[in-house]
């Protein structure tokens, strides 16, 4: 059993409580006494028990704990990775070149150590987390810094071993940031390796944002192969995939000259905005029917901004500011009303 | 963490730093690709708002960029180093079609001190000649006039002799045409197609910047870097005597390995460098 899967039991265990004591109080279902304390005593037992292994939000305080203590970590990292960064800057320069190689590789190296000695001391990985990340931040400044002092020509294969790196980390760790950071530096990888298939080098791979919708759509097919030691990774890579496809897609809308489609750029415009309008309506029905309520979010949000662009397009120099703020609001209106029919129907079927 | 993952992970670091540092050594061994004895005008030293939060010194490769448009960078440049050319001249009279041209990565011939460098000082001189010869018409022409002149006097003594002459997608084949390791340097840029929107709808290529321009100076080397003033910029023409009497400061030894990454070998005070260094002191 993994922590996720004990905390979903946890809030089960609450939710059964909770729903216990209202069917009780409605004279629905009243358990005898015996009966009620075994289901009690069981119970208490197993959050005891998950409590101490898995070190998991038993209470409603703990869980509000445990969100600020996750924001702390991330800031933490962030702060920390970010003075080792102007440190190394600051005085690096004032060291013989071999000193500046062994202190380049030693840095990752030692982070690593530490945070493997750390997690095996903490059940709950707030300290590995803060770690984890400012190792990844030390490996990357590592190839960066050694880049700079020999002068070595860019290649994107750096954002490859990063990515490899992070990686190794989140699934070493089962830590979500360093999934984060190795998604971003093999999404960049994979879009600057499209970008070469088609001729063109690879630092200038932003300039064609289908190079990160195929990026994307090979992240989000990652999920493909089995996680079941890490399941809520699944979701991660999900998202992550269809964010940069969103983004790219919605760049392109609006922008069709950068494409590596050789149309007329209004053409590809229409195409993309089209585009946009299917594939999040797809996500949406698709993370309804899975029951993955990260892809109805992301496609929800998608489908307002492509539907807001489009109406900026048509009515932003037709209208005064007020009018067209209004009709937005009575879309968004409409668009609630729409979705709790639906809502009511597919109660309907149900029943 | 899983044994095995840490084991992965810190594998990964020590191969990777190994794998980057062979391919430095490797850079750096045997022969040198080139070896060209560059002055302050190829290799600036400027600082930057940063300085104090970088202790780093790198020194920025300069080369000119005279004319603007290089003839000799045509079609037949583009077709070898992949570009479709038929494509272009297809979509020409699309006013922003340019925007759709992608770079490539391609190697750069760098001239230093040499033909490219005696035309630019032939034209220049020209300019000044056929200046000289005007009549101005007031005493604010005539300031005008002198001025322009001291700006191209001002730009032969300062602005870098190193020139791109030629470009190709195989360094090796470059290096036939250019054997001479003391005075071509071939470097690795990233290369743009453009095209004129004149009556010829001419095709031509552009070099956009070179892939490594900056490049660091080790330790062991700064010294002589050491107590100099960051060079001022010279965009607009300046009359103090410092400006006008300008010299560059110090020399410096570059070579480039068997991958066409640069290192620095040597940094040399001149005798101007050499004078600063002492008022400092």
């Amino acid at each position: 059993m993994q922590k996720e899967d004990a905390q979903k039991r946890v809030d089960r265990i609450h939710a059964f409580r909770d729903e216990l004591t209202q069917l009780e109080a409605a004279g629905v279902l009243i358990l005898d006494g015996d009966e009620a304390r075994q289901v009690q005593k069981y119970h208490d037992n197993l959050l005891g028990d998950y409590a101490e292994h898995f070190d998991v939000d038993v209470t409603g305080t703990d869980r509000k704990l445990s969100w600020g203590m996750r924001i702390v970590s991330f800031l933490g990292a962030l702060a920390i990775s970010a003075a080792i960064f102007f440190f190394f800057y600051r005085f690096l320069g004032d060291l013989s070149t071999s000193l500046q190689v062994v202190i380049l590789l030693l840095a990752p190296l030692l982070l690593l150590l530490v945070t493997g000695f750390v997690a095996t001391r903490e059940k709950t990985h707030y300290f590995t987390s803060l770690l984890a990340s400012v190792a990844f931040a030390a490996f990357v400044l590592d190839l960066s810094v050694l880049g700079t002092i020999f002068n070595i020509t860019p290649s994107q294969n750096a954002f490859l071993i990063w990515g490899c790196f992070g990686l190794l980390l989140a699934y070493g760790f089962s830590l979500r940031l360093p999934l984060i950071a190795g998604m971003t530096c093999l999404m960049g990888y994979l879009a600057a390796t499209v970008g070469t298939w088609n001729g063109c080098y690879w630092v200038s791979f932003g300039e064609r944002p289908e190079n990160f919708i195929a990026a994307g759509l090979m992240l989000a097919l990652v999920p493909l192969f089995p996680h079941r030691k890490h399941p809520q990774f699944a979701g991660n890579y999900r998202v992550f995939g269809f964010l940069a496809i969103f983004i790219s897609i919605l760049i392109l809308a609006n922008y069709g000259k950068i494409s590596y489609l050789t149309w007329s750029s209004t053409h590809i415009e229409y195409l993309y905005q089209v585009l946009g309008f299917v594939v999040s309506a797809e996500i949406i029905a698709l993370g309804i029917r899975r029951h993955w309520s990260g892809m109805v979010n992301l496609g929800a949000t998608f489908f307002v901004l492509f539907l807001y662009t489009k109406l900026y397009d048509w009515w932003w120099d037709l209208m005064p500011r007020y009018l067209f703020f209004l009709l937005l609001g009575l879309i968004a209106v409409g668009l609630l009303f729409t979705m709790r029919k639906f809502r009511a129907s597919g109660r309907e079927v149900r029943a | 963490m899983k044994n095995r993952y840490l084991l992965i992970a810190l594998v990964l670091i020590v191969f990777v730093n190994g794998i980057l540092l062979l391919g430095v050594a490797d850079n750096r061994s045997g022969d040198a690709e080139a070896t060209l004895i560059l002055t302050e005008r190829e290799l600036n030293f400027r600082t930057t708002y940063q300085k104090e939060e970088n202790s780093g010194v790198s020194l920025q490769l300069n080369w000119n960029r005279f004319p603007p448009k290089l003839s000799w960078f045509d079609a037949q440049k583009l077709t070898d180093l992949g570009f479709d050319i038929k494509a272009i001249k297809q979509n020409i009279q699309e006013w922003d079609y340019y925007q759709r041209l992608l770079p490539k990565r391609a190697y750069v011939v760098l001239e230093y001190a040499g033909d490219a460098w005696h035309n630019y000082q032939i034209e220049k001189e020209t300019e000044i000649d056929e200046l000289k010869r005007k009549t101005p018409a007031d005493e604010k022409k005539a300031e005008q006039l002198a001025s322009q002149i001291g700006r191209i006097h001002q730009d032969l003594r300062s602005r870098s002799r190193l020139f791109a002459v030629d470009v190709g997608p195989d360094p090796d084949v470059l290096r036939q045409h250019y054997p001479d390791r003391s005075h071509f340097a071939i470097v690795a840029a990233k290369v743009r197609a453009g095209y004129s929107n004149t009556d010829e709808l001419k095709v031509h290529g552009r070099i956009e910047q070179l892939l490594v321009s900056r490049l660091h100076v080790p330790l062991s080397l700064q010294m002589p870097l050491v107590g100099l003033q960051p060079r001022a910029s010279f965009s607009v023409y300046d009359a103090t005597p410092g400006v006008r009497n300008w010299q560059p400061r110090y020399s410096v030894t570059v070579k480039w390995g068997s991958r066409f990454e640069p290192w620095v070998e040597a940094v040399v005070l001149t005798p101007a460098g050499e004078g600063e260094q002492g008022e400092t002191k």
